[in-house]
Formats: C-alpha cells, sequence, structure tokens
C-alpha cells in the first residue's frame, strides 16, 4: 500500500512538473530579445528555428495562427531604461524607418484582445534620413502619435513584412517622458 | 536503486508530458477557438473577417487591414481557391491545423491580381510507394495555376491586406469578395 501510494505522488508529480514546464515555455521560450535594441523581443517564427514549436504552440493556444515566415513579429512592455510602458506616462519612440514592404506599430492593453493604436507604413510621417519619431501620450500631439488605451500596462507590437534583404533590421528605441 | 529508478521514472514523465503538450494541445485548443470564431461558416467557402476578430486570428493584422479565409478541408477530394485581389501589398499563406504554414504568396510573386491555387492532400509514404499512376500524376496536371499539397487534411488559407486607412476597407472589400475556396469539381 506504502508503495502504491509513493508512487502515485511520484507520477502525479512527473505529471504536473511536464505540464507547468509546458505552459511556461509556452510562454517565454519561443521569444528571444533582440541584440542592441533596447528591450525589443521577436518571436521565434523563422522555419529554422530550434525553439519554433514554442513560439508557433504559444500563438495556436491563443486562437491564433502564426505570422507567415516572411513577417518579423517584435514586441515589447519596457522602455529602453527598464521602465513599464503604462499609459500614465509619455514615452517617445525614435529610429530609423525600417525598410520593408510593410509595417505596423501598434499598443495592446493587457487582456484586449485587439490592439487600439496603430502606426502603419502608409500612415506615419517621417522625418529626414527617413526617421520615424512617434509620441505615445492618452492626449493628442502633433505629429506622429499614439494614444495608450487606458492608464495601464500595454504592450508595444512591431509588426515587419518582408523586409529589405541585406538591410539591418533597426528598431525603434522608447524612451520615457513626463508621468 | 529504489530511489534511483524513481528519479529516472519521473525524468521521463516530465519530459514525455511537456513534449507531448508543446506538439499536440495548442493545436487542439486551436481547432477549438478556431470553431467558436468561425461558427455558422461552412468549410470550403471564403469570407471576410469582422475587423474585431481578424487581429485575434491573424496577430500580424490591425483591426484596419482586411482579412479573408477560408477554412478548408480535402476530406472530400481536392480544393481551388481563386482569388481577386487589389493592386496593393496582399500575402496569402496556407497553414494545416496544426500550424505549419506550407505556402506562401504576396503580390509580387504572383504577378498579377488574381490567381488559381490547386489544393491536394499530399500523399503518404505508402501511397507513393502503391501509386502507379493516377490522374493526379505531373503528366495529367491541367493548366490551372499553382498547386499545392498539404500534410494534413484540414487547415486555413489567410489572405491579408494591410491598409493604413479604415475607410479603404469597403473598396477593398467589393475587390475581394468574388474570391473562391470550393471542391474541385470532377472531370
Amino acid at each position: 500500500m506504502r508503495i502504491f501510494n509513493s508512487s502515485t505522488i511520484f507520477i502525479v508529480a512527473g505529471v504536473a512538473l511536464g505540464l507547468g514546464s509546458a505552459l511556461q515555455s509556452l510562454e517565454t521560450w519561443g521569444m528571444q530579445s533582440v541584440a542592441d535594441s533596447g528591450g525589443w523581443k521577436e518571436w521565434r517564427l523563422g522555419p529554422d528555428d530550434n525553439l519554433r514549436p514554442y513560439a508557433v504552440g504559444h500563438f495556436l493556444a491563443a486562437g491564433s495562427v502564426p505570422t507567415p515566415v516572411s513577417t518579423h513579429y517584435f514586441v515589447r512592455d519596457l522602455d529602453d531604461d527598464g521602465n513599464s510602458l503604462r499609459g500614465d506616462c509619455i514615452f517617445a519612440l525614435d529610429g530609423p524607418a525600417i525598410s520593408a514592404r510593410w509595417w505596423s506599430l501598434s499598443l495592446q492593453g493587457s487582456g484586449v484582445a485587439k490592439a487600439q493604436a496603430i502606426l502603419s507604413a502608409g500612415r506615419a510621417i517621417l522625418g529626414s534620413e527617413r526617421q520615424l519619431r512617434a509620441t505615445i501620450d492618452l492626449h493628442p500631439t502633433p505629429g506622429n502619435w499614439l494614444q495608450p488605451p487606458d492608464t495601464g500596462p500595454f504592450t508595444l507590437n512591431y509588426v515587419v513584412s518582408e523586409p529589405e534583404q541585406g538591410q539591418p533590421l533597426t528598431l525603434p528605441h522608447v524612451k520615457k517622458g513626463n508621468c | 536503486m529504489a530511489r534511483l529508478f524513481w528519479i529516472l521514472t519521473v525524468s521521463m514523465i516530465i519530459v514525455a508530458v511537456h513534449i507531448s503538450y508543446v506538439l499536440f494541445a495548442p493545436a487542439l485548443l486551436f481547432q477549438q477557438k478556431l470553431y467558436q470564431a468561425t461558427e455558422g461558416r461552412p468549410d470550403n467557402s471564403f469570407f471576410i473577417l469582422a475587423p474585431e476578430k481578424q487581429a485575434q486570428l491573424f496577430p500580424a493584422a490591425t483591426v484596419l487591414d482586411v482579412v479573408g479565409v477560408c477554412k478548408y478541408d480535402l476530406g472530400a477530394g481536392q480544393l481551388v481557391l481563386s482569388a481577386t485581389l487589389p493592386k496593393t501589398y496582399w500575402t496569402m499563406a496556407i497553414y494545416t491545423q496544426s500550424g505549419k504554414q506550407v505556402y506562401a504568396l504576396d503580390d509580387v510573386q504572383a504577378g498579377s491580381s488574381a490567381f488559381t491555387i490547386e489544393l491536394s492532400r499530399a500523399k503518404s509514404f505508402l501511397e507513393q510507394i502503391m501509386s502507379t499512376g493516377d490522374p493526379d500524376d505531373a503528366g495529367q496536371i491541367e493548366n490551372l495555376g499553382w498547386r499545392v499539397e498539404t500534410t494534413e487534411r484540414r487547415g486555413l488559407a489567410i489572405v491579408w491586406i494591410p491598409l493604413s486607412d479604415e475607410l479603404m476597407r469597403k473598396p477593398i472589400e467589393a475587390i475581394i469578395k468574388d474570391s473562391r475556396c470550393e471542391p474541385k469539381l470532377a472531370g
């Protein structure tokens, strides 16, 4: 009886640990930090990436298909200094515009399925030397403006479709302003 | 000795459960959520998703974009996808129900805003060995357009047209609404 009890506990513990590690890894292992980007992470959806099953699994479990192989999907929820992106602060986004067939930047509040504010290749105003500058603020600002969904935390998504071959993907920096 | 046995057993259970869950559970969850998201839409038909649903199904899309979907089932045979798309940037990707992308095409690769793709199920290794030549073989392929084979019976074909202005949605919908996704007629 004692052997039966201890073996049951070992098996249940093994199943629980396997399940827990799988759920945790689906949330985190499919993403990798982008070097020298100030905090951007990219979903590992490249066809040759060893951790692609985790990234694909993350999307499928959420009821989504993974983005096409030709598309890069970047996310961040911290600014360059490690502060949380929150709607009650102003953030400045600055970097060279990526040469790609299409790109879009969007803000997504926590627990909200769809992105709230969108800035895209066809809509953004670029500065001289194709510099992309935008302000994330609850209140309207001149130039490119992204409005957070509310005063709470949000995620910044950057989707880049078919970037120009041979060009480095330089992602914009995000700096906190007034709160 | 007994302790070593249990350490090895529990380790193997952890690895087996982890791998099984990561490889199979997300696809099952996806099918359940896809069924809820496309309830009332029959298989093998083309439809345009509502803006509030498209970003959920296809995360690269925003609410401004247009996303058209064909939920295919090759159980009854081959399928023909005939798309009419605008002269702007668009992408079409075909996925299996387990999330594997089997084909992708964009406006530049297509070279045309109207095209046809024939979708069929790939033969298994055993079927290839047993096959002695049938109407699907290369010599019999009709000059229909592109031909894509998928390893799974069910899946999704998704057309994504990114837009920068919601006012463009109606005219783009009017262009792509005549796209078709239907079983290939015999003969």
